[in-house]
């Protein structure tokens, strides 16, 4: 069969399909859901972060009225089960998972690991009565002492966080074979310790679910605000002991996930076990200050990092001991991150010899699970501080650094890593070359000195990244190979319907899965609609993490939709008198000997039984897994331009330039939309966002008071640039994008400050860079403190 | 508990009469009494902007005041934005032109936000527009996008 299609909908923005609703505040939040009947859970939660409990008193809270029932640990544990553990790991050998993983509880029965750990949960048959009655609820608990970062947990004698266990869950070791001789050899070495800060994803969408049990057909139904329907089912069936085709999980409009939503979250197995116990649906919404104590943070890291460089700036080996700070429980596979995150450290340069060591550790926090990156911006920020740190010592400068080190284009395809990452494709060259060209990086330096000369310090950062999309391959660890599931089915009148098991929320995959589907079946997209994130409707899914909505989502619509066209091919080549491979497919047009019929009546036709050739079904419904053999890895290089006011320590960033590779572009505005959220939030990171806690492991940036998430008048000029290497891994030639802008900004950002302070002989500021780190780093420089 | 009072709410023209009670947030009122879920709530102490809505013309946010203080006022929420025949309001379609919105969840308070905004100042800057939106939060967007579609709203109503 050839074809040849109307304008190609791959590469263009057309409106997006998903705004309409949305725009008209008909989009359905998990917290919009209501059922007739529905009762309300309130989550008592531990204010210390880490006590025996003593006694619940629930004996007030159960007479108040309209008070339904209390459930406390006793009554969770058993008869339910805690949240299945996920451990894949890579390199499994080198893993010390002493006494596997602790039990991932749903509530404290004994002791409370975290301060906001859930001890009780209140059901009453409104909102403010469970919550008024929580208030009535008497805890008596002890104090423990408590493990408050990983470096004081990992100590002799150090408070366990799970009594059964040591708190260091992997101690991981990789290393190149001449790392140390290489170290020996070099004439430059350089060694800085690095803190990434704890942050937040904060989706604006607080998490809320509602849990309906019917006891009278055994069948529970659950809306909740997660990034996967599919993998709620499956760990809620392991949690309740029932089978998944005893549960409908729904993942509706979602407002925002970032990685934070992805998997299950005990409030939400705890709402299901709370409906199954009364027989009623029972909601929850959570405030803003509950998603800060128990929605998983992310990125709380401290790293030992070592260069060994020649004279002319050229890396030849690391050496990085990386310690991530679990918090109290292992969400999903985060005791891993930590392996992900050093293994990227050697970016985007040819760097050959390398060791790894790495420490996750339980502590008494919060638990930290994905956000943004998985890992990739706290490993990126390493190598991207020190060739700025590097470039300096040398008096080289930082765009010419980096151009010395780029793994070269010649290199690609399949360029492997000294710690086993396997690079797909690009130009790393290039992508840096046309962020210096976009930027007016030389007129920009020309105007640095200029404005010296006037005692105003302007800056400009460079950051050149690398960031893994599409999970998750075969070629990895089996266990960790995800495919992701699609079904196109057309109706007999033409309308196309995709099914698609990811699970979009503000990725803008309802318009471009059509696109997908559109190109290869030549509809217009008008006629295509999208079903996700309901297990009642899609059969299989994984979700949507790890930049693999289009990679793998895309790639799994691709071939379902290409199943359709054979199938049509095969139908219009019988009714044509032709062979299939005689048929061409023109602007929706199949044409043979002479004749044609067109896509909707194929469509309409394959339903009647004399039409069809022998042995064909009738109807057009197909489905199809794809399954990666490889990871992608998007890249590009940032270019942040910054005026910093020494007197008062505030930084004003004024552009960021961002020059992306992700491989062929479905949507450029959605693309560039994807680039400034995800920079955005690497932006907060940078200068804004700190998870702290205070000497007793109590959360102090518990509110959107206390925590500073970037508002219009923080975020800069965002000037986004594509280049476009296809990846080799798949057809469509993508490779994820969404993570890498997050990956990209904080190293640009702080590096564009540190150059704009190079006069102060300031070296370092750990993130984020508030005002008075920044002038404190000011003072220290000037009185000789290096920091 | 208190006993209800009266109130009288005139939300997108229609006249609702409940009895709530005094401790009832306006939001709440809209969203769990009256069914209008389109106004969000994204926060806890006022910052985030989710639940805006317009009081007798002004942004006010939602969450900060009780449905008792609304008695008798005028209010109107994202669903009285658009036209009776269902054609998108002006800030809307600018939104869905400019790629505005991402998951959507913070949308409905910057459109509130951006309606009262260009009633009283029809032509802002950027810089006008940011300022502005300094009670509105988005995780999804960077923003940018968003000042985009209210300077492009602001010329598309001008005309
Ligand atoms: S809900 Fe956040 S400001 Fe009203
Ligand atoms: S679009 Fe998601 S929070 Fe604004």
């Amino acid at each position: 069969m050839t074809t040849s299609s109307p304008p190609r909908q791959i590469g263009q923005s057309p409106r997006r399909k998903e705004d309409d609703r949305l725009l008209r505040g008909q989009g359905a939040f998990s917290d919009d859901i209501n059922i007739p009947g529905t009762v309300w859970a309130h989550f008592v939660r531990s204010p210390h972060a880490h006590a025996r409990i003593l006694n619940i008193d629930f004996s007030a809270a159960m007479a108040h009225p309209g008070v339904l029932r209390v459930l406390t640990g006793a009554d969770v544990h058993p008869p339910y089960h805690p949240i299945p553990p996920v451990l894949a790991v890579r390199d499994a050998e080198n893993r010390d998972n002493e006494a596997g993983a602790p039990a991932f509880t749903l509530i404290a029965r004994d002791k409370a690991k975290y301060a906001g750990e859930i001890v009780a949960i209140v059901v009453a048959e409104t909102r403010e009565a469970a919550r008024d009655a929580a208030d009535l609820l008497m805890v008596r608990y002890e104090p423990l002492p408590v493990a408050n970062s990983p470096e004081q947990a990992m100590e002799p004698g150090a408070p366990r966080v799970h009594d059964e266990r040591s708190n260091e869950q992997v101690r991981w070791l990789k290393s190149t074979e001449n790392v140390s001789s290489t170290f020996e050899d070099s004439e430059i070495i350089l060694r800085h310790d690095f803190v990434n800060q704890r942050i937040h994803a904060v989706p604006m969408e607080p998490r809320a679910g509602i849990a309906h049990w019917d006891p009278a057909t055994q069948f529970l139904t659950i809306w909740a605000s997660i990034q996967g329907a599919h993998e709620l089912r499956t760990q809620m069936a392991e949690v309740l002991g029932i089978s998944p085709d005893q549960i409908r999980s729904v993942a509706p409009d979602v407002g925002g996930g970032f990685g934070a939503k992805h998997g299950g979250e005990v409030e939400y197995f705890l709402l299901a076990i709370a409906s199954m116990e009364l027989g009623l649906p029972v909601k929850w919404a959570a405030s803003r200050t509950e998603e800060f104590l128990s929605l998983s943070h992310a990125r709380g890291k401290t790293s030992e990092f070592e260069v060994a460089a020649d004279r002319d700036g050229r890396v030849k080996a690391l050496r990085l001991r990386h310690t991530t700070d679990l918090g109290a429980f292992p969400k999903g596979a985060t005791p891993i991150v930590a392996q992900t995150s050093a293994i990227i450290a050697t970016g985007v340069y040819g760097i050959r010899e390398a060791a790894f060591e790495v420490h996750s550790v339980y502590t008494n926090h919060t638990p930290e699970g994905a956000y943004r990156g998985y890992g990739r911006p706290e490993g990126i920020n390493l190598i991207e501080r020190a060739m700025d740190m590097l470039a300096r010592d040398l008096d080289i400068d930082p765009a010419e650094i980096r151009r010395r080190n780029m793994i070269q284009p010649e290199e690609f395809p399949y360029y492997r890593t000294p710690g086993g990452d396997i690079y797909d494709s690009g130009n790393y060259p290039e992508a840096l070359e046309r962020a210096l060209e976009v930027s007016g990086y030389e007129g920009l330096r020309e105007r640095q000195r200029e404005m010296r000369a006037d005692g105003k310090y302007l800056g400009i950062g460079l950051a050149s990244w690398v960031k893994t999309g599409g999970f998750g391959p075969s070629s990895l660890d089996p266990s960790s190979s995800m495919p992701e599931w699609a079904r196109v089915k057309v109706s007999p009148a033409g309308a196309v319907t995709i099914y698609t098991g990811s699970s979009p929320h503000g990725q803008g995959n309802y318009t471009t899965y059509a696109q997908v589907a559109a190109d290869t079946l030549h509809v217009s997209i008008d006629d295509i609609s999208v079903t996700h994130g309901d297990t009642a409707t899609v059969t299989y899914g994984m979700g949507t993490f790890a930049s693999r909505n289009m990679v793998v989502g895309g790639m799994a619509v691709l071939q379902a939709s290409q199943k359709i066209l054979d199938k049509m091919t095969r139908f219009a080549g019988h009714a044509l008198g032709s062979d299939p491979d005689g048929v061409d497919f023109t602007d929706s047009v199949f044409n043979a000997n002479g004749s044609s019929i067109t896509f909707r009546e194929v469509a309409a036709r394959i339903n009647q039984v004399l039409e069809r050739p022998p042995g064909m079904e009738m109807g057009l419904d197909e489905s199809s897994f794809y399954q990666p053999t490889h990871l992608t890895f998007n890249y590009g290089t940032y270019v942040a331009v910054v005026e910093v006011d020494p007197e008062t320590g505030d930084v004003d960033l004024q552009q960021l330039f961002c020059v992306d590779d992700q491989g062929v572009v479905v949507h450029p505005v959605i693309v560039e939309g994807q680039v400034h959220g995800g920079a955005a939030q690497g932006i907060g990171q940078a200068l804004y966002e700190d998870i702290v806690y205070d000497e007793n492991g109590q959360l102090l940036s518990g509110s959107l008071m206390d925590y500073a998430l970037p508002t219009a008048e923080m975020m800069p000029e965002f000037i986004s640039e594509f280049i476009e290497t296809p990846s080799p891994t798949n057809p469509l030639g993508v490779k994820g994008m969404g993570e890498g802008p997050t990956t990209g900004a904080p190293p640009a950002v702080v590096n564009a400050v540190v150059d704009a302070l190079a006069p102060f002989n300031v070296r370092d500021i750990a993130m984020p860079l508030t005002p008075e780190r920044v002038w404190r780093a000011i003072q220290d420089a000037q009185n000789g403190d290096q920091s | 508990m208190a006993d209800s009072i009266p109130v009288t709410l005139t939300i997108n023209d229609t006249e609702y009469n409940l009895d709530v009670e005094p401790r009832l947030l306006l939001v709440h009122a809209i969203r769990d009494v009256i069914g209008l879920t389109g106004t969000h709530v994204g926060c806890d102490t006022s910052q985030c902007g989710s639940c805006t809505v317009l009081l007798n013309g002004e942004a006010v946010k939602s969450c900060s005041m009780l449905a008792v203080q609304a008695d008798g006022q005028q209010i109107e929420t994202v669903e009285g934005l658009a036209a009776a025949d269902g054609t998108l309001h002006p800030i809307q379609q600018a939104f869905a032109e400019k790629h505005g919105l991402q998951c959507g969840f913070c949308t409905p308070g910057m459109l509130m936000l951006s309606k009262a905004l260009l009633n009283e100042n029809p032509n802002p800057s950027k810089d006008e527009i940011k300022h502005a939106l300094a009670g509105n939060m988005c995780r999804c967007t960077g923003y940018q996008n968003i000042v985009l579609a209210i300077e492009f709203a602001a010329g598309q109503l001008s005309r």
